[in-house]
């Protein structure tokens, strides 16, 4: 049975549900995306890049998702999908909302980050850092001042119809939360949502904090836990914010790549601040993290 | 990359540039980096669009920040044997 989605500003039928992604009406809207089952191959034989569960090359990804999943190929923005015969819709469904989806985004040519995305009063703020930086429950301490969710882990920004405009858009309605994290925000978490294969993260659904529509970015933050004491946000300039962007790419980007998303890179390095936010490693800052987030947001939308 | 006052220097082809803040920030895609050229970097980077001799270089410069030849071809010269070494400019000749 197929299902029909709105994500990523994509509508996107998949032979699955997925229910972290919005359903939309397959009458009313013509998929941009269609995922096929065509049988794939168990590698890529151009292969750059990868490890156990998955091959890169430019142009083309792989993933082999285990005994309870299936392989996925994305290949010039389309997906194809051959099931594993033990193969669960649920773990097929997060291979897809986590990886496969990234990988199809990028191929369409929107700039795919590893980050989070939230909506405040000011404009959307992307969350960038590497793993246990903080991103997802510095977005999940946003969302319960009042924020608006787009995205978590999987960012996609994209150019707005306006010069000088960046957009955000909104993808997978799912927090990923270590236990602590979420006990330490407020969620009642039960043993049985801990997810073994995300280092023992919840999902949490954030479909009631969603917004549906696309963003301007107003700012993006690189969090990253510091020996200090003390939350310090440092303005980047230059050429630092372009390193500053890459490190937030989500997966490979190959140097013949590079060229072609050179154009975004540059409009989003110049169309908003970039911040590299320290916060102390030895204690839970997250509340003084999201104030900072919000009072700087603020002062930059004012300047 | 050895540069003097003779050497004609040129910007590479085939690079990607874009104004960030204060800066200009290259692409060079053959070595997939990025190089920031500050205010005064920019300035040449301009000036050598087309094939300049370093030495008329470090002329117009004197004029238009007010120093000497000498004191400009002292900080253009190390400049230029830099961004030659990061590949996105080229001597010309000799």
């Amino acid at each position: 049975m197929n299902h029909t989605y709105r994500a990523f500003g994509l509508t996107i039928q998949v032979p699955f549900a997925c229910p972290a992604l919005t359903p939309a009406s397959p009458a009313a809207d013509a998929a941009d995306v269609v995922v096929r089952e065509r049988p794939v191959p168990g590698r890529l034989s151009a292969r750059r890049s990868g490890d156990a569960s998955w091959d890169a090359a430019p142009g083309k990804f792989l993933l082999r998702g285990g005994r309870r999943s299936g392989r996925f190929l994305v290949e010039a923005g389309t997906v194809m999908l051959e099931r594993n015969r033990e193969c669960d819709e649920a773990v097929l469904a997060r291979h897809f909302t986590d990886q496969v989806l990234a990988a199809l985004l990028r191929h369409r040519g929107l700039l795919v980050l590893h980050a989070n995305a939230v909506q405040t009063p000011d404009g959307v703020v992307v969350l960038g850092g590497a793993s246990g930086a903080g991103k997802s429950t510095t977005l999940a301490a946003l969302l319960r001042r009042g924020c608006r969710m787009l995205s978590d882990d999987v960012t996609a920004l994209r150019p707005g119809r306006a010069a000088g405009v960046i957009e955000v858009v909104p993808g997978a309605s799912q927090v990923h939360l270590t236990q602590d994290a979420a006990e330490g925000l407020g969620y009642a978490v039960s043993p049985a949502q801990l997810q073994p294969w995300r280092r023992m993260k919840t999902a949490i659904s954030a479909r009631d904090s969603m917004t549906g529509q696309a963003g301007r970015l107003r700012a993006l933050y690189v969090l990253r836990p510091s020996g200090g004491e003390k939350v310090v946000a440092a303005r980047v300039a230059g050429r630092d914010k372009f390193l500053a962007l890459q490190e937030c790419l989500y997966g490979p980007m190959f140097a013949e790549e590079h060229p072609a998303l050179f154009p975004l890179m540059s409009a989003v390095v110049a169309a908003v601040p970039f911040y590299r936010l320290d916060r102390p490693a030895s204690r839970w800052s997250v509340d003084e993290v999201a104030e900072t987030i919000l009072a700087s947001s603020s002062a930059d939308r004012v300047r | 990359m050895k540069i003097e006052l003779r050497t004609i220097v040129v910007r590479a082809p085939g690079l990607l540039s874009a104004p960030v803040d204060d800066e200009i920030v290259i692409l060079n895609p053959d070595r997939d980096n990025y190089v920031g050229l500050d205010a005064v970097g920019r300035t040449v980077w301009d000036l050598i669009e087309q094939p300049h001799e370093v030495a008329e270089l470090c002329r117009r410069l004197s004029r238009d920040f007010n120093a000497t030849p000498e004191q400009i071809a002292a900080d253009v010269l190390p400049f230029l044997a830099e961004i030659t070494d990061e590949g996105i400019a080229h001597v010309v000749a000799p």
